[in-house]
């Protein structure tokens, strides 16, 4: 079985999850419930870490849709970041990165924060 | 080379704890067949989408059964996904307006349109063993020869 873990952790007021193994339609309300709770807790500057990520369908990037607007209405963002060729192309296809920052490695994306 | 073509088949229950078991079984043909990683991540994510659309719209959620079967051929992979739930033909489904569906926190409807992008050939039809869609992708060389001539032959209408 392929699994899914998303971890949090935090760089300041920033809040950041770790995605790890493959997410798709199975494994996707994982990922919403980790989104919901920082929107709860009013946590609105994340970043997604997707370093450990091994595939994503379109349900993944499905989570990332449905939160986008109440978290910039909040003040804040979603900074997507560190993604393997494969799993940006995903993320191409769609159009995403004229939609959301997808930065490099983690340290661009929460300076993306920090210096807007 | 002498190349026969070879089929392949599985049957999982139509719930979204068997995509997995869907992605393995694609994976089990490159491994086999040698096609590239290209060719093949573009089935498993196609695949996925194709199956989370059948458990969705086509069974909403009552029990059925997913067929996928491969047609292994020289130039090109074929596989067919098969369901007996309500005919729903993706092929008439628009493309996503995607500043649009986040405005309106949209999570869906993005599955069609990758299927779209990254298959060579889809087709929709209903038999007497369900509803099939077929999708298939040719070897890298393939694809780029059959645009080349699609180029050439709109070129000399032009």
């Amino acid at each position: 079985m392929e699994g899914f873990e998303v971890t949090k952790g935090a760089t300041n007021d920033i809040s950041v999850l770790y995605l790890k193994g493959y997410l798709d339609a199975h494994t996707a309300p994982e990922l919403e419930n980790a989104l919901q709770k920082l929107m709860d807790e009013q946590n609105y500057k994340i970043v997604v870490n997707f370093s450990e990520l091994n595939y994503i369908s379109s349900a993944g990037l499905g989570v990332f849709m449905g939160f986008i607007e109440d978290i910039r209405k909040n003040g804040g963002d979603i900074k997507l970041s560190s993604m393997k060729p494969k799993i940006f192309r995903v993320f191409d296809l769609l159009g995403f990165p004229t939609l959301y920052d997808i930065l490099d490695d983690e340290e661009k994306a929460v300076d993306k924060f920090t210096k807007s | 080379m002498f190349w026969k073509s070879k089929k392949y088949q599985l049957k999982v229950p139509a719930h979204i704890d068997y995509l997995s078991d869907l992605r393995a079984f694609v994976v089990k043909i490159k491994d086999d067949y040698d096609f590239s990683d290209k060719v093949i991540n573009a089935f498993k994510l196609c695949v996925d989408e194709a199956a989370t659309n059948i458990i969705q719209h086509s069974y909403k959620g009552t029990e059925g059964q997913i067929i996928i079967r491969a047609l292994i051929k020289r130039k090109h992979l074929t596989i067919f996904i098969i369901d007996q739930g309500m005919y729903f033909d993706l092929r008439k489904i628009q493309d996503p307006d995607l500043n649009y569906y986040i405005d309106i926190g949209k999570k869906g409807g993005l599955g069609v349109f990758i299927i779209r992008k990254l298959m060579d050939e889809i087709d929709y039809y209903k038999t007497r063993e369900g509803n099939i869609l077929k999708l298939t992708k040719y070897r890298e060389p393939e694809a780029k020869k059959k645009r080349l001539r699609l180029f050439f032959s709109m070129s000399n209408f032009s």
